[in-house]
């Protein structure tokens, strides 16, 4: 049950971070094996959420150095807004798609640590004290550097309009 | 800077569609690994949860859940009563029982295997945090903003025990009525870190370990770099420290800190699920200074800890 509850937002933490499916299982199922190991440390009162992912962030920058590599995300197959009140015509559905599809591609092409906080603060939806946890700075940090990093897209996408006439 | 409120509202939705590889059966493997760890035989398929499994999430539920219980600690000194508890033993060796904290059980250490493994994380991870840090003489994380060295990434050592959420030294006082208490000795200076007791009041503070404190290692994990853990919070050591915690098989010693009672549990000998954070290796020392509950954890003799904890002020 420990694990169930939280394998989903740990192995996409991990994957987050490594941009590989395998070495992010490796890194979440390490994570979970430390985690256990260390449970006597744990602080009661203290959140084990945070904790665990701290753990499986750790280990999975261990495996992206090693790795060295990364797969992108993906967006998933588009389902065409059937739940949205007004409809939508084919070409707009294109032209939402594409801008998604070039936001994606803007914030994979970020810096590590920019694309590391968007990813964990609007991808996955951490906290920000989670996400502080996960980066090992103060939660005010969190804050400051995703504004930054939404800046730097925000120009990344300017750039490519522009590029784009 | 505020954030782009478009580009803010694309991103939430972004999030939303963002395609993640399927999450693998976690619980599957990682139970498979603890048991071939365990010298018994991988069992992918089981009609129910493994002992195992059973003694983790016990575990995690009695950590979490043993702050509601009151351990009905009451009587002498700092609101904590151990009967005939007025003579300190002076060593950490026999306790009597009758200054005995009632104990609640409590498992045995986990696999001893993981140190090696874990133990080079964990020290890279206390390298790394010297580089986080951006104020250059204490090693402090700075207020606002960041540095590019702390934006080099890498959990700081309290991180990795659960201490909580860290903060800066100014949002620790912020949430203190009282000045911060610092040690003097043997390493005068601004704590290296300090962590908000997610939960609980107050805060604590970490130094790393050097200048006379030994690096603590944690069994499973190995050397974490800490040296010192301050723990500070308004009130007496009983309710802040001891109010549902439980030590089994191990004594709390009295302790005279600056005339004032406090109370040291030996290292090596005790479990503290709640009281400690840090593993056998390290002694806690708790006592009451100027209203505030003082828990110092550090890999020292009891007369150093008492040492320490005198120039605290």
């Amino acid at each position: 049950m420990l694990v169930r509850g939280h394998q989903a937002v740990a192995f996409r933490t991990a994957f987050t971070i490594t941009g590989d499916a395998a070495e992010a299982e490796d890194a979440a199922q390490e994570a979970f094996v430390k985690v256990y190991r260390t449970l006597e440390r744990f602080r009661s009162g203290a959140p084990f959420r945070p904790w665990l992912l701290t753990v499986v962030a750790n280990e999975a920058r261990n495996r992206r150095r090693a790795a060295g590599r990364r797969v992108g995300l993906t967006l998933r197959a588009a389902e065409h807004e059937s739940q949205t009140t007004a409809p939508t015509s084919p070409e707009t559905v294109v032209v939402v798609d594409e801008r998604r599809a070039e936001l994606l591609g803007a914030v994979e092409g970020l810096r590590e640590e920019d694309r590391e906080v968007i990813s964990l603060r609007y991808f996955l939806e951490l906290t920000e004290a989670e996400a502080a946890s996960i980066m090992g700075c103060a939660r005010g940090t969190v804050k400051s550097r995703l504004s930054r990093a939404v800046g730097r897209l925000r120009e990344k996408m300017m750039e490519a309009q522009d590029a784009a006439g | 800077m505020q954030p782009d409120r478009d580009l803010d509202r694309e991103l939430r939705d972004l999030g939303s569609r963002v395609e993640y590889p399927s999450t693998p059966d976690l619980a599957g493997s990682v139970r498979s690994r603890l048991d071939s760890e365990a010298g018994r035989p991988a069992s992918p398929v089981r009609s129910g949860p493994s002992l195992w499994w059973l003694a983790a999430a016990a575990a995690l539920v009695l950590l979490v859940a043993l702050p509601v219980f009151s351990l009905a600690i009451r009587g002498t000194g700092g609101g904590m009563a151990m009967g005939g508890g007025a003579a300190d033993s002076g060593g950490g060796g026999a306790v009597d029982e009758s200054r005995t904290v009632p104990l609640m059980e409590e498992q045995e250490d986990g696999p001893s295997g993981g140190a090696s493994s874990s133990a080079g994380a964990l020290a890279g991870q206390a390298g790394t945090s010297s580089a986080s840090s951006a104020d250059a003489a204490t090693g402090y994380p700075a207020e606002d903003g960041e540095s590019e060295a702390d934006s080099a990434g890498g959990a700081t050592p309290g991180y990795s025990l659960g201490l909580g959420e860290r903060i800066t030294l100014r949002e620790a006082s912020a949430r203190s009525e009282a000045p911060i208490l610092l040690p003097r000795s043997p390493n005068p200076g601004k704590p290296d870190e300090a962590y908000d007791r997610v939960g609980a009041p107050g805060f604590i503070l970490l130094y790393r370990a050097g200048s006379g404190l030994p690096d603590l290692r944690v069994p499973g994990v190995g050397n974490t770099g800490i040296g010192l853990v301050l723990t500070e919070t308004s009130g007496d050591v009983g309710r802040a420290y001891l109010a549902g915690g439980t030590v089994r098989g191990a004594g709390l010693e009295t302790a005279d800190v600056d005339g004032g009672q406090g109370y040291w549990i030996p290292p090596g000998v005790d479990r503290l699920t709640v009281a400690r954070s840090l593993g056998p290796s390290a002694g806690v020392l708790l006592w009451e200074r100027d209203g505030q509950a003082l828990r110092l954890e550090a890999g020292v003799s009891k007369k150093e800890a008492i040492r320490i904890a005198e120039s605290v002020r």
